[in-house]
This record gives structure tokens, sequence and C-alpha cells, in this order.
């Protein structure tokens, strides 16, 4: 048995991309990880929208729809405001308001760039700026004709990918066992050019009739290879090691991402010691009984 | 009728690329090399844009305002 003593090491780390190697864990807490990412970190989004007028060819609501999908980049300082809001449950307080007022004189399209930060609310007031604007600016909303008419006012909350998609601040969060390729036979002459040819990934490269791996890390462990030339290539795999890929969607850096949803992970944990001291209370364990002393 | 926001399958950010893909497209770009540069990978979210229909276009013509 391998030690159990939890290590990430990141390959790549970029504002929008992350790709990282955790090792020391089973897959369960891979697994929790990855879900914990996708569903339980909290960021901004449209929530409700107030249409005071809309001429144009899309529903209200649709158009609410779309403007609830609209990634909204948020600053360091005020997400930090947001999420404690958030997490004290106080979401309905910290609302980040846009308006969008527009009427075409000629035929337009009303772009994610035309929606006004309004006002913020009370507890991020106290802030010196508050910095939250769509990932881009050239977002189609919708189109109008000339004479059509949009007024609205859209207030901005705090969820979960759990409670909607629109939430989720990564669009992939994946991980795979970190890959194991042995070239069994180096020297294998033509037989390893179909080796290498049979890889859809180019992790194994054949010259001067000499087989390697070159990228083992692309390996998707499927297998080609073996299939190709059973006696020249073994594919296996670390089941104590992940690579994850996780791309974020430019509301949060993914850094940020990674960094809540295991410190959120960790207070759910912690709240269930919690349940389970305090259900243990109440329970007397029974007196021995009597046939049970006697030895 | 107009492009999606969000790819359907992964969520990732397409409708900001639309307007390029379009352009770059009539005038007769091949569109596999338009979405490689505009950074579209996956094939979730390449169809989203590859097989996009534009109907919002049509539907404007018969939208009559004003004087």
């Amino acid at each position: 048995m391998q030690s159990l003593e939890p290590k990430l090491r990141f390959l790549r780390l970029e504002e929008g991309y992350a790709e990282f190697i955790l090792e020391g864990v089973t897959p369960a807490v891979a697994n929790a990880l990855r879900r914990a990412i996708i569903s339980d970190v909290p960021t901004l989004a449209i929530d409700e929208v107030a249409v005071l007028e809309n001429t144009s060819v899309l529903f209200d609501e649709i158009l609410a729809h779309r403007l609830g999908l609209i990634p909204l980049r948020v600053d360091p300082e005020t997400y930090e405001v947001l999420l404690e809001c958030y997490e004290e449950g106080r979401r309905d307080d910290c609302i980040v308001s846009f308006t969008l007022e527009i009427e075409a004189e000629r035929p337009m399209t009303v772009y994610s760039g035309h929606l006004k930060l309004a006002e913020p609310a009370e507890p991020l007031k106290k802030l010196a700026r508050v910095d939250v604007k769509p990932v881009s600016d050239v977002i189609p909303i919708v189109k109008l004709a000339a004479g059509q008419r949009i007024v609205l006012e859209a207030y901005a909350k705090m969820g979960v990918g759990r409670e909607h998609a629109k939430w989720q601040p990564v669009s992939v969060a994946a991980y795979k066992y970190y890959p194991r390729v042995e070239v069994l036979r180096e020297e294998c002459g033509e037989e390893g050019r179909r080796c290498a040819e049979a890889c859809p990934r180019g992790v194994l490269r054949y010259e001067d009739g000499r087989l390697k791996v070159v990228n083992e890390l692309d390996c998707t462990m499927c297998r080609a290879c073996e299939e190709a030339c059973p006696d020249l290539v073994r594919v296996s795999w670390d089941d104590r090691r992940f690579i994850f890929r996780v791309e974020g969607l430019g509301m949060i850096p993914v850094s940020k991402v990674i960094e809540v949803a295991l410190r959120r992970l960790m207070s759910r944990l912690d709240r269930l010691a919690e349940a389970v001291e305090e259900a243990a209370k109440g329970i007397k364990s029974p007196e021995p009984s009597e046939a049970q002393l006697e030895p | 009728m107009i492009i999606p926001i969000r790819c359907f399958t992964c969520g990732a950010l397409i409708g900001d690329k639309w307007m390029k893909f379009a352009e770059r497209v009539k005038r007769g770009e091949d569109p596999a090399k338009v979405l490689d540069e505009l950074g579209v990978k996956r094939y979730c979210c390449r169809r989203m844009l590859l097989s996009h229909v534009e109907l919002i276009d049509e539907l404007l013509r018969y939208e009559v305002y004003g004087p």
C-alpha cells in the first residue's frame, strides 16, 4: 500500500485553465474535488430580471434566460464580500444590478457590453470599487429592428452550479488516472512503426528501429497500441494519482475555484463531524447486562 | 433563432465568437480553420457554431416599426 499523503502539483496554471496532478488520494477524494468544483463554488450570475419594456422578437423569459447565462467577471475583493454574504445565507442582500436601455434607430444587435452596472447594494458599498462586468463585451443578447425598444433591470445574485448551470465557475472539470506506458522491447524493427502509428495521441515514437515513449501524460489508456502489437507495449495506470484538467469561464481565476471548492468541501465535512458528535450525545450506551459481565 | 450564449454540452462561452465566425465563413474561409483560430477546441462547442442558422435575421424583416 502506497502512502496516502495528498499532494498537488500544477503542470499548467493560467487564469482560465489549469492542469494539475493530484496524488496520494483515492478516486473517491478526486471525484469529490471534481464535483465540488462543478457544483459547489458560488459565483455571480443574473438571476432576476425586471422587464419594463420589450418590443423585440424574443419573449421576456428568453431574454432573461440569455442574460442569466452571461458569465460575469468579478474582481477579487468584491468576490470575497459576495462569498461571505452567500455563506451567511444573505444572498438576497448582496445583489449586483445592471440596467439595459436601448432603442434601435436602425437594425442592430444588443451586446453584453450594453449592460450598465447600477449602484451597488448596501453590503458592497464599503468597497472602494465594485468591478463586475461580462467576461466578453460582444455576446449577442438580442437583435432589434428599427424602432424596437428594450428597457430592463437585471439583478445578479450568488449561487452554485447545483442549483443552475449558469453558476458553474468552469466548463470542463475532469480527471483521469495517471497513465503508465511501458515499452517491453525497445529494439523492435518495423513492428514498432505499426505500434507508434496505432496511437491516436502520439504517445509513442518510432525512430531508427527503436520504439520510445515521448509524452506519457497524453495517453488516454485506449490501448490501441496494445492491440496493434501486444508483445511490444503495456499500458497501465496508477489509481492513486490523477491528472486534472479544469477550464474556467473567466468569472474568477481557476486557482481560486480550486481553493474555494476544497474549502467548502472541508467545511461540509466539519459540519458532518459536529452533527455526529451532537447526535451521539443524546444516546446513552446501554448498561452491560449481567450475562455480559460474567466471564 | 439567435446564437446560444453557451455550449449546450460543456457550458463554455461561444456566443461571443459567432459574429467573427459567420463573417469569415461567409467570406469563403474554411470553417474548421476559423474554429481553430477562435480557440474552439471541443467538438461539442464546434457544432454549436458550425450548425447554427441565424433565423432571427429572417424574422426581423417582418418587424416594421416606427413611422
